[in-house]
């Protein structure tokens, strides 16, 4: 029973790790109706960039901070580059050009970075934490209440503010949105910074956690990070959130009764699971369709 | 005065005779090249033409995106192995088998996310291919894992078995230019039709009567047994498989080499297989940066073509009038 619960909490920081990225796909899915395949591939790069900047010598915390807004950066070059120009075609085009600026920088990142499989640092001290009998690690701990507060301040932020009530009406009608003065250009941008915001702080955490950096992390975490979000329901704040959490769980529940190579299969099954029992997943109403 | 844009197009006749022309040159290729490094160059584009193909029917014609292909290519080359090797199945039994299993997996796998919307199918494509890999990686009994499977035998059927270069290259040129016509019959004909018209407009198609769900899992699964087939003449070509073979960025590869060539266009995927596989394999050992960069290029390229050019080099679709005419002056350009 001890063990469960121990091992309940690794899963609740990689899940909380899997809903920072899924945010950024739901985001962007939720607005413009697009599987953002270069997210992977932006969170990698901002994982590289932390790892460069510590290697220099820069402070952990501002090290950690140059590196997501990296991350918010690229995906607002991405979202000018790639998609932008796309927007309004058949809805496989920008599907491609996403995938295309992502293999761009993912062959940047190789070249630079090499193809090898890195370690990162640990910046969160790793001691056991003992909490009424049960020996919790403390990385989790912190991963699990970083990843709360940024979910919690989006949250506000895309609820509470001027700027997220703008966000709501882009989702709602872009065109409406568009001819009641709203940039909608504007809205997309920060949307786009947003996620890519997120994803690096999550991608940063899962470096952590897993002591690894390597280019195929993108679409890895993709893989999660999409499990997750349509298990929460696509488009859903809360949705991903949740999704995230409960994929982190059921993993960690696979690693310990089947195995850890199977670990990745546990996304898969999620996602046909998913489509074959109630599209829309936990959180969602409906799958909008868009021809 | 009655010049359309079909009359800008070569005659049929023209069109047939330089396909005849271009098949009897790589016929005789093995005759005239210098050595056997040419002629597996060669080969081998042949073989990914084949996993293209069955990529571009699924995106180009289908307009479905999938970058899961090498899991299917992977599933075809193990089956038809694993016959040969264990259960002494004379290979093209084998290979129509693995064809089989790889599109009979693909039409299930496919269809709880046709259901729903095509989009799912790339991400279910996606976690296909990376389970595919920790399968392939783990089943130790089955697939000796990273080892790879060694020594797999030649292909061949009645006692007789392509064991030279030159065989090898005579037989894959046989069955890439088989499948190029069944392909052609295929797109050209009604289910072909039927998957332009879902592609350009599904809500129309499914209107009139068309079965979308249908034919998007038939599209699919023909696209996946295509690949199945070619990963067996892959295995039986390179005599030896193993795991990373079939790794997910090979999967996005084959998309690429589709979309780069031309969507629904058959002279396409031979182009987007030739820049993306013979050029940089050709150029492998003066500069060897150009496999790792190959990836990064064509997707540069990818953005560039999605903004001007959607349907790829030489897919269909709106061409400015001085390209058009280029393209008609070519054998294979003219009027879709």
């Amino acid at each position: 029973m001890v063990y469960y619960l121990e091992q309940l909490s690794n899963g609740l920081a990689i899940g909380s790790i899997y809903a920072l990225i899924a945010l950024g796909y739901s985001l962007v899915y939720s607005i413009l109706n697009l599987i953002n395949f270069a997210h992977g591939y932006v969170i990698m790069v901002g994982a590289f960039v932390a790892l460069q900047l510590l290697a220099l010598g820069v402070h952990p915390a501002l090290a950690v901070l140059l590196a997501c807004c990296s991350g918010a950066l690229i995906a607002m070059l991405v979202e000018r580059i790639a998609y932008r120009p796309v927007r309004h075609a058949n809805r496989v085009i920008p599907m491609i050009s996403a995938l295309g600026a992502g293999l761009v920088l993912s062959a940047a990142a190789q070249l630079i970075w090499g193809p090898e499989v890195r370690s990162f640092p640990q910046l969160i001290p790793r001691f056991p934490v003992e909490i009424g009998g049960i020996n919790l690690s403390s990385q989790s701990l912190v991963i699990l209440a970083i990843s709360v507060v940024l979910v919690v301040a989006s949250s506000w932020f895309l609820h509470r503010t001027r700027f997220g009530l703008a966000a709501q009406c882009v989702r709602q009608d872009m065109v409406a949105a568009q001819l009641m003065g709203i940039p909608v250009n504007t809205v997309i941008v920060a949307i786009y910074a947003l996620g890519g915001f997120l994803g690096v702080a999550g991608s940063i955490l899962f470096a952590m956690y897993f002591n690894a950096v390597f280019i195929q992390m993108g679409l890895l975490a993709t893989t999660k990070a999409w499990a997750a979000a349509m298990l929460g329901g696509i488009g859903s704040f809360q949705g991903a959130f949740w999704g995230g959490i409960l994929l982190g769980l059921a993993e960690t529940l696979a690693v310990i009764t089947v195995g850890s190579a199977y670990r990745d299969g546990v996304s898969m099954a999620i996602i046909v699971g998913v489509l074959l029992l109630r599209p829309a997943g936990l959180f969602g109403t409906t799958i909008k369709e868009r021809s | 005065m009655t010049q359309t844009l079909a009359s800008l197009a070569p005659a049929p006749r023209l069109r047939g005779l330089a396909v005849l022309l271009f098949v009897l040159a790589l016929a005789v290729l093995p005759l005239v090249l210098p050595g056997r490094f040419w002629l597996h160059i060669v080969s081998l584009t042949m073989i990914y033409t084949i996993f293209v193909l069955g990529q571009n029917i699924v995106t180009g014609w289908a307009g479905m995106l999938t970058l899961g292909q090498a899991a299917f290519v992977g599933m075809g080359a193990y089956t038809s192995v694993i016959l040969t090797m264990q259960y002494g199945v004379p290979w093209p039994l084998a290979a129509l088998a693995a064809g089989a299993v790889a599109g009979i997996t693909g039409a299930l796998l496919s269809i709880p996310c046709l259901r729903v919307k095509a989009d799912f199918l790339s991400l279910v494509t996606i976690a296909f291919n990376q389970i595919f890999f920790v399968v392939a990686n783990n089943w130790m009994d089955l697939t000796r894992g990273p080892m790879g499977i060694p020594g797999v035998p030649a292909m061949g059927a009645f006692g007789w078995q392509a064991t030279t270069a030159t065989q090898q290259f005579w037989l894959i040129l046989a069955v890439v230019i088989l499948l190029f016509v069944i392909v052609g019959r295929l797109t050209r004909g009604p289910i072909g039709r039927a998957w332009k018209m879902i592609r350009d407009d599904e809500i129309a198609a499914g209107t009139i009567g068309v079965n979308v769900t249908g034919y998007k899992v038939l599209a699919f699964g023909v696209g996946c047994f295509l690949c199945g087939l070619g990963g067996s003449i892959y295995g039986h070509y390179m005599r030896f498989i193993s795991p990373d073979m079939f790794k997910l960025e090979e999967s996005l590869l084959l998309m690429q080499m589709a979309i780069l060539g031309g969507l629904a266009s058959m002279p396409g995927t031979a182009l987007g297989v030739f820049l993306m596989i013979a050029i940089p394999e050709a150029l492998r050992s003066q500069e060897p940066w150009l496999i790792t960069a190959r990836p990064g290029i064509a997707g540069a390229m990818l953005v560039l073509l999605m903004i001007f050019r959607p349907n790829g080099l030489l897919g269909l679709g709106e061409t400015p009038p001085v390209l058009r005419k280029l393209r008609a002056a070519l054998p294979w350009g003219g009027a879709k």
